[in-house]
């Protein structure tokens, strides 16, 4: 479904992506994990096209992202739910949930997808109206799964998903993840806390200074000596 | 750039300077001098846009400054009694000689920079720009009500005739020589490092405010100086002198020559001063429906500008200085002789 | 001598000259909002706008309300053929580069019309009807007074509901808060943008038409100087939010009015740099504005 052939990308003059390859099949979900600073949020970013490679192709589908601009990316069903939430403060709940739909024009299927975003999240139900802003930071997490959700998500590429959350947020969070790829949706999650990204993907990479150094299914990655020692904490 | 060589342009451009007082008219006098002036303003003004990195549009009211300054400090007592008589009686008996009038000047403008920048320049870059194009405003309004001393819209003429070449070369070559001095001395370093990336800059130790302000501050004193040396080459002040216009210039000499270069600002100061010579004759004699073509030169410079912007954002010598440029041409030259086909990667 | 009549007077004239700031101030931080780009073409769009009235009055004898419409839309137009031509190719570039390129747009346009028209002050007469005045009691105001707080207001709400209402009203919401971010949620930048340039300078163009109806005169370089105190008013209400501009914009027209009115006369020549005076004293005491968040600090 997405493959990444090569891809070197520079952060101005920073080489942050060496020569990246990975693969997402249909309705899989595949890890990236590493340390900080290895190259996952910057391979999210030149997947959605925010960053341009200097080489390399990406190719979703068969069709090669990197001549595409960032909204049209998500029209072809790559959507990119970026670390640290990025919701809009100022908006409302709902602004924020109809502004990821704006692209779409049918009416029907967005209405259908705005319930099943508040029967996922209720509380995003209750505060409609309430500013974005406003919400606690589990809500706002909430939120912006409910806005990847709205933009009709073929690929979802979700960045640090439990970052900074209560331990039962996470826990619900994961579970929403699940929900989604029974659903169909494909996922790419990039994530620190590897235990619980290993304990949901099918398959994992590991990133490290900007190149893969580890590949295989996340049962297999989760018994692996190395990666128990710098990711699993022994 | 080697000092003795650097020594050897400054005598040389300072003998032509007084040899074009006997040899030239009038006109071409005139046309040399504006030039050296409008050299003082573009690397002055460069300290602040290119070299720290603070965008003023402020150079119009320090020049002013400068120019009231120097004209009221020098006027004959005589003709003080007659054009100013309700100046107060202190300056009114004052005639002081023209360099201290100049530095005075500075002075004042350097007070006034720091009033202002003190405030302005704890903030994000691009407040200073429109706080000092406010404070071109607020210099004019001030020239255009204070009677007593600017004698308002009427403005200030029979100036005497002090700006001379020499004068202008030789105040031009100290200007040119003190700023690359500062850009190259540890102060300088710091300004370019504020300009770079702030943060990184405060955290080796550079005091962020002070190096912006220190820019800010000797950017305005030398256009105090250059707006003085104008008030005595042209001998007549108004309010309406020190408008827009000649900051956009000035800034157009900077952004044409390079941001950053002092050698692109002189280079920039020269080429926009002659332009509008030149287009000043298709002006008058290109006509529209009789109507002579005013305005032409500075359309002219302001599509240059957008040009550079879009095309060549760097300017004519981006950050370089002349030498560097030369040398990188020199390397290019000597590179396509040997390579006769130069493959298009380079 | 500060009558009851005199003071209502005021008000009025602090009403009008707030509406004019208002509406310039808008479309300032509308862009600025987006693209943090401090527009000193702005004004000009004012200036065009004038222009287009004139010629729409003097020359094609349009109606009055045709003579404030057209030159909207035109120079609603020309602010999107700007943003093409001049903005967009430097999308990416540093901020600084913006700016200068709308110097020397301004430049471009003031001095175009200056080559092209003459820099002579030309007489705007709007129809008898909008110069009568209407007597309340002691107090008379001119139809065009009222006219133009009405119409200011109109404007305004307008803005305000197809901001608040509409999906591209809220993706511009949403750009001004996070470029990034929305680019991520599908927003094609690029359409916002357009529409932030067509607004903003269709109100400045509308602000001008208005502008030189009250003043009767229109030269090439009437609008910089009111560009620049939308800027100020701008500052004030908080640069990026739009209901700052309005409140900005009505708070210096307020404060511009009654320094005139109340300052000893010797000052009010003065007026202009009372203006300026302020924008500094707001950027020391409190540069976010009054409705502005945050981003003080350098980036």
């Amino acid at each position: 479904m997405l493959v990444l052939d090569n891809v070197h990308t520079y952060y101005g003059r920073i080489h942050a992506l060496k020569g990246v390859s990975l693969s997402v099949e249909r309705g899989e979900i595949v890890a990236l994990i590493g340390g900080n600073g290895a190259g996952k949020t910057t391979t999210l970013l030149t997947i959605s096209g925010l960053l341009r490679p200097k080489q390399g192709s990406i190719t979703f589908e068969g069709q090669a992202l990197t001549q595409h601009a960032p909204h049209q990316i998500v029209r072809l069903g790559v959507v990119h739910c970026p670390e640290g939430r990025q919701i809009f403060g100022r908006l409302s709940v709902l602004e924020n949930l109809r502004l990821a739909a704006m692209h779409r024009r049918d009416g029907q299927a967005v209405r259908r997808d705005l319930e099943r975003v508040y029967a996922l999240f209720p509380v995003l139900a209750q505060r409609r109206n309430q500013a974005a802003g406003t919400l606690s930071g589990g809500e706002q997490q909430m939120l912006a799964i409910g806005r990847a959700i709205m933009s009709q998500p073929r690929l979802l590429l979700l960045d640090e998903p439990s970052l900074g959350l209560a331990p039962l947020i996470v826990e619900s969070i994961f579970k929403v993840i699940a929900t989604l790829r029974d659903e169909g949706v494909t996922i790419l999650l990039v994530e620190q806390n590897a235990y619980q990204a290993l304990q949901v993907a099918d398959r994992a990479y590991v990133l490290e200074t900007g190149r893969v150094i580890l590949q295989g299914p996340a049962r297999a990655l989760a018994e692996d000596p190395a990666v128990k020692a710098a990711y699993l904490g022994g | 750039m080697n000092h003795r060589i650097g020594w050897l342009i400054a005598g040389l451009v300072l003998a032509l300077a007084g040899a074009s007082q006997f040899l030239l008219n009038d006109y071409y006098q005139r046309v040399l001098s504006v030039i050296a002036i409008n050299i003082i303003l573009a690397v002055s003004l460069n300290l602040t846009n290119g070299i720290s990195g603070d965008f003023s549009l402020g150079h119009a009211a320090f020049m002013a400054i400068g120019a009231y300054t120097s004209a009221v400090l020098t006027l004959p007592v005589r003709m003080k009694a007659i054009v100013l008589p309700d100046l107060p009686v202190w300056l009114g008996q004052l005639e002081v000689p023209f360099v201290f009038a100049l530095v005075l000047g500075a002075l004042l403008a350097a007070l006034i920079a720091a009033l202002v920048g003190t405030p302005v320049l704890r903030l994000r870059g691009h407040y200073l720009s429109v706080a000092t194009l406010g404070l071109m405003v607020i210099v004019q309004v001030v020239a255009l009500n204070w009677q007593p001393v600017t004698r308002g819209a009427r403005g200030i003429n029979g100036l005497p005739p002090f700006t001379t070449p020499l004068w202008a070369y030789g105040a031009m070559l100290l200007t040119v020589g003190i700023i690359w001095r500062v850009v190259h001395s540890p102060l300088g370093r710091a300004m370019i490092a504020v300009r770079e990336d702030e943060l990184g800059a405060a955290c080796r130790g550079v005091r962020v405010f002070r190096t912006r302000l220190a820019a800010f501050i000797i950017g305005a004193a030398f256009a105090s100086i250059a707006g003085g040396l104008w008030a005595h080459l042209i001998t007549a002040i108004t309010p309406a002198s020190f408008s827009f216009l000649l900051t956009f210039n000035v800034v157009a000499m900077v952004v044409i020559g390079g941001m950053g270069s002092i050698s692109g600002s002189v280079a920039g100061a020269v080429l926009l001063t002659l332009l509008p010579e030149l287009l000043r004759r298709v002006e008058t004699s290109l006509a529209l429906g009789g109507q002579p073509l005013y305005g032409l030169s500075q359309v002219v410079i302001a599509l240059l500008m957008l040009g550079v912007m879009i095309f060549r954002p760097g300017g004519l010598f981006g950050r370089e200085e002349l030498p560097a440029v030369l040398a990188r041409f020199q390397r290019r030259r000597s590179a396509q002789r040997q390579a006769p086909h130069p493959s298009p990667s380079s | 001598m500060f009558t009851p009549t005199y003071l209502a007077q005021q008000l009025i004239n602090a009403l009008n000259l707030g509406s004019l700031y208002a509406l310039v101030a808008i479309g300032l931080t509308m862009v600025y909002g987006i693209l943090r780009l401090i527009n000193f073409a702005h004004g000009d769009m004012m200036t065009l706008g004038a222009y287009l009235a004139l010629a729409g009055i003097s020359a094609l004898v349009l109606p009055a309300w045709a003579a404030l419409v057209l030159p909207m839309l035109v120079i609603a137009l020309v602010g999107v053929l700007i943003e093409r031509l001049a903005y967009r190719p430097l999308r990416g570039a540093p901020e600084v580069a913006m700016l200068i390129t709308s110097l020397a747009v301004s430049s471009l346009i003031q001095n175009g019309a200056t080559m092209l028209l003459t820099a002579q002050p030309r007489p705007l007469r709007v129809p008898s009807a909008l110069t009568q005045r209407i007597a309340f009691g002691d107090l008379s105001i001119a139809v065009m007074d009222l006219g133009i707080i009405a119409l200011a207001a109109v404007l305004m709400v307008a803005l305000g509901v197809f901001v608040k209402r509409t999906t591209i009203g809220i993706a511009m919401r949403a750009c001004s808060e996070n470029l990034r971010a929305a680019q991520l949620m599908g927003v094609d930048v690029n359409r916002v943008i357009v529409v932030a340039f067509a607004i903003s300078a269709g109100l400045a163009g509308a602000a001008g038409v208005l502008w030189s109806s009250k003043f009767g005169l229109v030269d090439p370089f009437m609008g910089f100087v009111p560009g620049l105190k939308a800027f100020v008013a701008a500052v004030i209400g908080g640069i990026g939010s739009i209901p700052g501009a309005m409140l900005g914009g009505y708070l210096l027209g307020f404060a511009e009015v009654f320094f005139v009115a109340f300052a000893p006369p010797e000052l009010s020549g003065y007026r202009d740099a009372f203006v300026f005076a302020l924008l500094l004293i707001v950027l020391l005491v409190r540069p976010a504005g009054l409705l502005g968040r945050g981003e003080v600090n350098r980036a």
